[in-house]
Parts: structure tokens; sequence; C-alpha cells
């Protein structure tokens, strides 16, 4: 029989050794199929995690498609975020190649869905990040996969999911306080293509998309056409471009409307490195700034 | 803890019992007027605001116009702003600030701090009424938007 001493000794040691190995563990590996979720994931993950994004800051996601090395990246990760609602068309032949499991679908989680009529058919509107509410119940998603994974790491992992919240509570009066500046009938936004509505629900605005949901669409000339009445009924002062198109409609719509262009919006992800969009955060509050600023 | 419950329940109690009358702020509350745009005929609203406890100052704004403000010792105010109220309603911004007041305390051992609230109600010439509640931040203000809908069948019956 073992001596009570060497029991606790033991014991002792059992745990320290645990400790140690607890310490020197390598980062969950967390792959990123959104820009928003890799900054989500960086928040709440902190140093308990490392991200590999798949889709970088200035990528348009709609184009997006994994190059072999991408596929090693998702098959090397512990658990893989999704942005989800149909964002990416690629994901059934990413998911064949790997444990299906580890794919977290958070926009299909967050729920809240926004639906669109585009190109005749009804869908779920990809965009639901333009909703600060919709990025706090991301974030719980988030929260939720990585405590599954590193259960151990579970209190660090919730306490910064509740500091991230904050900030987002922060952001979304923030927005709510700039965008009062503006009257709610002059809050009409004419952008590049529909991605903006979550935003307009939240906020009172009324989009006027040139494009539909995916830039992979080419405006009509008839809808161009439609779009030019509108904007001189309705009296819209400026229109917006987005930093992963190409602005030539725009500048045709500012010519034949004497409409003007209000800046440049984020759309479907964060910036590249060096704009003032590299966070979600920043982000938001660059699209709240362009748009009331431009539309006073 | 009985005694935080009261005092917690104090605001509450404030905002939501029956008023026995109305005290106007001394110095008269600010009216501003708007321009009707073409499609939107101006509309005289009677603000009321009342607070738990008074509020050090406070100012309701839309846009650059304020349509209702004072200071304390009052805790309740009343005042007509005519403005035009588009389909698309109109948003207030509230503001308001306590001087000794805040919403909470990060020591645990002290005394829980009073809460500060603000009521906000504003009436349409048809008999809508639409009100709002907030609670002072941990900062001891109020900051927010208060959107009065222009559609009538958003409004609060």
């Amino acid at each position: 029989m073992m001596h009570p001493f060497s029991r606790t000794f033991f014991a002792v040691l059992a745990a320290g050794l645990g400790g140690v190995g607890l310490a020197s563990a390598a980062p969950l590996k967390v792959a990123s199929l959104s820009t928003v979720l890799s900054d989500v994931a960086r928040n709440v993950g902190g140093d308990k995690i490392q991200v590999e994004e798949l889709v970088k800051g200035g990528v348009d996601p709609h184009e997006f498609q994994p190059s072999p090395s991408d596929v090693q990246l998702v098959a090397d990760a512990n658990l893989v975020l999704v942005s989800g609602k149909g964002m990416e068309g690629y994901l059934s032949k990413l998911e064949e190649g790997t444990d299906p499991k580890k794919f977290v679908n958070v926009g299909n989680k967050v729920g809240n869905s926004l639906k669109l009529k585009d190109d005749g058919k009804t869908i779920e509107d990809p965009h639901w990040w333009h909703s600060v509410a919709n990025v706090k119940k991301a974030t719980d998603v988030v929260r939720d996969a990585l405590v599954a994974a590193a259960p151990a790491d579970k209190d660090a992992l919730t306490a910064n999911a509740v500091a991230y919240q904050g900030k987002l509570d922060e952001l979304d009066q923030a927005i709510k306080l700039k965008v009062a500046e503006l009257a709610r009938d002059k809050r009409k936004l004419v952008t590049s293509h529909d991605a903006f509505q979550y935003f307009a629900r939240d906020y009172g605005f009324k989009i006027y998309p040139i494009e539909g949901v995916s830039t992979a669409e080419e405006p009509s000339t008839r809808k161009v056409a439609e779009l030019l009445t509108t904007i001189k009924k309705e009296g819209v002062k400026s229109v917006f471009f987005e930093n992963l198109q190409n602005p030539k409609v725009i500048t045709q719509i500012t010519k034949e409307t004497g409409a003007t262009v209000g800046g440049e919006l984020y759309a479907d992800g964060l910036g590249a490195p060096g704009s003032d969009a590299t966070t979600y955060i920043g982000m938001l509050r660059h699209n709240a700034n362009t748009i009331v600023d431009a539309l006073k | 803890m009985v005694a935080v419950f009261l005092l917690a329940g104090w605001p509450v109690y404030r905002l939501t019992r029956p008023a026995a009358s109305v005290v106007t702020a001394n110095s008269s509350p600010v009216a501003a007027t708007t321009t009707d745009s073409p499609e939107t005929k101006s509309a005289p609203l009677e603000l009321e605001a009342v607070f738990a406890p008074a509020p050090a100052d406070f100012q309701l704004k839309n846009l650059d116009r304020t349509a209702l403000a004072g200071r304390g010792p009052q805790a309740r105010f009343t005042g007509r702003w005519t403005t035009a109220v588009p389909p698309e309603g109109v948003d207030l911004v509230v503001q308001a600030h306590w001087s000794t007041v805040t919403a909470g305390s990060s020591n645990a051992a002290a005394p829980a701090a009073n809460p500060a609230a603000a009521q906000v109600t504003v009436r349409f010439p048809d008999g809508r009424k639409v009100e709002k509640s907030f609670w002072a931040g941990e900062n001891g203000t109020v900051d927010e938007v208060f959107t009065v809908p222009g559609e009538p069948a958003a409004a609060t019956p």
C-alpha cells in the first residue's frame, strides 16, 4: 500500500507535469474563410489560438477559390470557421478532403437571416456581419467552438468573449449616434452591390444596389437606367463604391445624376493591411462615418 | 440587502408611478421648429422627460436642433416641439448627465450605487404615444438614440 505522503508527492508531481504540458501546448490551429471571423477569433482566442487566414483582407470572398496550400491549411487545422449562408460555394469540396466535423458554419448558427430576391431566386443574404448584433452572436458561436476544442482554456476564452462583446456594444452605440446626425428620410444608400441590407435594417437605411448580392454579376443596362431614375426621384446626394469593386459604373451614375461619390465602403470583409478597416470594429466605423458624412 | 434593493428599485418606481403633477423646468424648455419638406407636414409633439434621480443636465436633440433641455433639481420636464415627421420617423438623441450618481461600483465591498434612469415620452396630436427608458452607464451618463416612428402602425397604443 502506498504511503499517504507518497500519494501526495506523486499527485503534486503529476499536476506539475500536467501544468508544464498545458503551458507549452501548441495553440489551437483555426483556419478561417472569413476576414471578419478571423478578427473575432483573434479577439476571443488571444494567444490560445493561431489563426490561418485563407481569405485575407482585401480579397473578394465571392470570387475566392482555395488553392492546394489552402486545402493543406484546412487539413492541418483543428477548427475551420465558415462565413456561411451560401458565401462559400466551394465549401462542400473543401469538406470532402478532411473531417467535416471541424467546420463551424458561424453564419448559419447566427441565424437572423434576411431573405433577398436575387436573379429571380429567393436567397439568404450572406453579408450578416453588417449587423453588430449578429457579430455579437457570432462571438458566442466562436467561443463555444473554441471551448469545445480546448476546454482547459474555457475561463480565458469566456472572459475574452465578454470583453469583445462589450466593445461591440460600444460600437453599436457609436454608430447609432453617428447615424442620428442624418435625417431618417435621407438614409438612402446607393452601393456597388447588394451587401448592406443588414446595416440598413439596423440603422434605418434604404438600399439601392447597382449589382445583385454577388460581385460576380454585372449590372444590366436596364438596371442602371432604373437606378438613374430612382436616384433623381429620391434626391440621393451621394453614391458609394466598394473596396473590391470597379467604380466605373458609379462614375457613370454620378455624371448622369449629379450625385457625388460618397467614398469607399468595405462590403465583403476587412480591408487590406494599411487600410483603416483591418479590424471589424474599424471597418464598421469607417463605413458609418463615410456614409453619414457624405449624405448629410 | 433590503436597502440595496430599495435603492435599485427607486428609479423604476419613480418612472412608473402615475404623475401627481407636472413640474416644468425653471428655464423654459428650448423648442425648435423645422421647415416642412414638400411631402411632410409639421406636427406639434408634446415631449416629456422624467428622471430618477434629477439629472445635472439633459437635452433631447434632433440633428443640430435642441428639442428639449433642462437642468436639475427638477426631475420632470415637458415641452412642445414642432417638427416635420416623415414616414421614416425622426431620431432624438437623448443625452443626460448625473453629477453624483453612477451605475455601479468596481468595489464589491462598497454599497451599491444608486442607478440613474430617464424616461422620454413623445405624444402626437392624434393621441399616439411612444416612450422609452434609458439607464445611465458606468460613467453616470445616458447618450443614446430614441427613434420616433412616423408610421402610426409602429407607434405604441
